[in-house]
């Protein structure tokens, strides 16, 4: 018999693109042609040095002097991971009167010596009189490799109370404190990063994409933009990366959790008696996907070495998740598992068999809470309301149902499923 | 750069000579698979930039019309693969009766109006085994798995295509 998937066939037909499009093309390549080999595909060694064009300067941009800055450019760059930032601007007589270098999210300024100016370097002065602090992620590594290069190991790396760091002297004098911070210290400065644990994100699954499209539109004022497929959508303006994704006969949040290594995170997944797929490099960063002893699919993810995924702070915004309720069949089963591959610990909540998720003794991000006791395993999203009132009437509206408002110590809370059958709260938070 | 690579043919001129030959080519088959014009577009300069590292390798390949489709077809099968981890569309179709034949004649149109909604690794497989006509070692190849399982797949694919298909003559 034929098989009448052969009737798909379709030979290439040729199609002549938009002339502008063809013409910007054949430029392009023959850019990439005279480029040296190699350059062509690096996109993401493009993107890096952008991402340091674009970093906007802080308050405060430390402008430093060294004996060779040609030589200091360089080795900023191997030992300790700065990036470039545009071209040094050469003198008549050959020394570099200003460049620029990132390092993370900051600048750094330098230039050569100008003793007519009595702009000096510390070797020049008998040492410095002020220390640069840089935060990366592997501190032991850095400096490590800063020794290796050259600079002389003031103080070796070790734990302190308020982080793990060592000091170095660089080979043209300047002495930095490189530290890991914990991730407190981080969540003070500034919006909190990702930690290991952390949801990244996260997709709201629905039968039908479309009706679940209109009700949150109505109800919580999303606003979307077209995913990859018909039936996924991302939803714009949240803090967080979410989307919408359709087909799904169990109606759920999926969710993608940080690691910090997604190869090791694999391993605990597979070794908590779950199931993972070899990790892919995505452009955002490295994934894989995996189901937990009982079935319920996520994914961890690893963000890029020089990213820093902001979460947002401060009160939360209307449409916003607040909370997370991972309902389980067997809630033992489940600490066990995210205990060991994500590093929650938990606390008794308050409702029975009811569970709440920390790292190192701060709530996850989103706050999440562990219930057991239900047949198959579910994510309960709570969203942030202004007015829960008005919140509660749009959901009846618009197809769904809902809890008359309920006063919690928390806030004031309704319970609440859409048009579709999907389980969410309402949360009007004090 | 040594003596041996100025020796070398610069296969640069060739390349920009094939473009106009090759680019409607290229970008109808991308066009025709991935059926958005900009998708085919970014798709369609991704196959060419990888060309131009390409012809730089030692030997370089044979260059043609053909080669350049081949390559647009791993660019194709490498965005599947980024959507496919982007919607975590990864889900199995349940209760599959992989050796019930179809005895049916597809609507060609409605045919590829039920592939652009499949997901995206259901998308892929049928595409490179069927639209393609690759065989299915190929078609492994291309999607970075193991024959057996692209088989698995690929009847995976067909029961959710044959399910939407006959949903989609039901309410036409």
């Amino acid at each position: 018999m034929i098989d009448p998937f052969e009737a798909l066939r379709e030979p290439v037909v040729p199609v002549d693109p938009d002339p502008r499009f063809a013409a910007r093309l054949r430029a392009r390549l023959e850019r990439a042609l005279l480029e040296p080999e190699g350059a062509t595909m690096t996109t993401t060694t493009q993107t890096t040095d952008q991402s340091a064009v674009d970093l906007p300067l802080h308050s405060l941009t430390p402008y430093i002097a060294v004996d060779d800055a040609r030589q200091a450019l360089d080795w900023y760059v191997r030992a300790l991971g700065a990036r470039r930032r545009g071209e040094p601007i050469v003198m008549d007589d050959d020394r570099i009167g200003h460049v620029e270098l990132a390092f993370g999210d900051s600048v750094l300024m330098m230039a050569d010596e100008f003793a007519e100016m009595g702009l000096l370097g510390p070797k020049a002065r008998g040492g410095v009189s002020q220390s640069l602090r840089l935060e990366v992620p592997d501190v032991d590594g850095t400096v490590r490799r800063a020794v290796e290069l050259g600079a002389e190991l003031e103080r070796p790396v070790t734990d302190y109370p308020y982080g793990r760091s060592g000091v170095i002297i660089d080979p043209f004098g300047h002495r930095w404190m490189v530290a890991a911070a914990p991730s407190t210290a981080a969540t003070e400065r500034t919006a909190p990063a990702l930690r290991q644990g952390d949801v990244a994100y996260s997709s709201l699954w629905v039968p039908d994409v479309e009706r679940a499209v209109a009700f949150y539109r109505t109800v919580l004022g999303w606003r979307y933009v077209p995913g990859s497929e018909p039936r996924s959508r991302h939803v714009e303006g949240l803090r967080r990366s979410m989307g919408l994704y359709g087909g799904e006969g169990h109606p759920t949040t999926f969710l993608c959790f940080a690691v910090d290594e997604v190869s090791a995170a694999v391993e605990r997944v597979r070794a908590a008696g779950g199931t993972a797929e070899e990790p892919s490099q995505e452009p955002w960063g490295l994934i894989a996907e995996c189901t937990d002893d009982q079935g319920m699919r996520f994914a961890l993810f690893e963000q890029p070495a020089n990213a820093t995924s902001e979460i947002g702070d401060g009160p939360y915004r209307q449409g916003e998740i607040c909370y997370l309720t991972i309902e389980v069949p067997d809630s033992a089963r489940a600490r066990a598992f995210f205990g060991a591959v994500l590093g929650w610990e938990f606390t008794p909540g308050q409702a029975e068999d009811g569970w709440g998720a920390q790292i190192g003794g701060e709530e996850v991000r989103y706050m999440t809470g562990l219930h057991g006791g239900h047949e198959r395993s579910t994510v309960v999203p709570m969203y942030f309301v202004d007015d829960i009132e008005s919140a509660v009437e749009r959901v009846r509206t618009a197809g769904g149902t809902a809890t008359d408002p309920d006063r919690q110590p928390y806030g004031i809370t309704a319970d609440c499923v859409d048009d579709q059958g999907s389980h969410f709260y309402l949360g009007q938070l004090s | 750069m040594g003596p041996r690579a100025e020796l070398r043919p610069d296969p640069g001129p060739a390349l920009l000579e094939l473009y106009d030959a090759a680019l409607p080519e290229v970008y109808g088959y991308l066009l025709s698979r991935c059926g958005q014009r900009s998708l085919a577009e970014d798709l369609t300069a991704e196959t060419f930039l990888a060309a131009v590292e390409a012809v730089r390798k030692s030997p370089p390949p044979a260059m043609s019309t053909a080669w350049l489709v081949g390559v647009a077809r791993h660019k194709l099968a490498d965005h599947w693969r980024r959507s496919e981890r982007e919607e975590r569309g990864l889900r199995l179709i349940g209760d599959q009766r992989p050796d019930d034949p179809w005895d049916e004649r597809l609507d060609a149109l409605l045919a590829r109006e039920v592939l652009t909604a499949l997901g995206p690794h259901h998308r892929a497989v049928l595409t490179l085994r069927y639209l393609d006509g690759l065989p299915v070692s190929e078609v492994a190849a291309h999607l970075g798995r193991t024959v057996h399982a692209t088989e698995t797949l690929l009847v995976r694919a067909k029961a959710a295509f044959r399910q939407a298909y006959q949903r989609k003559e039901g309410s036409s």
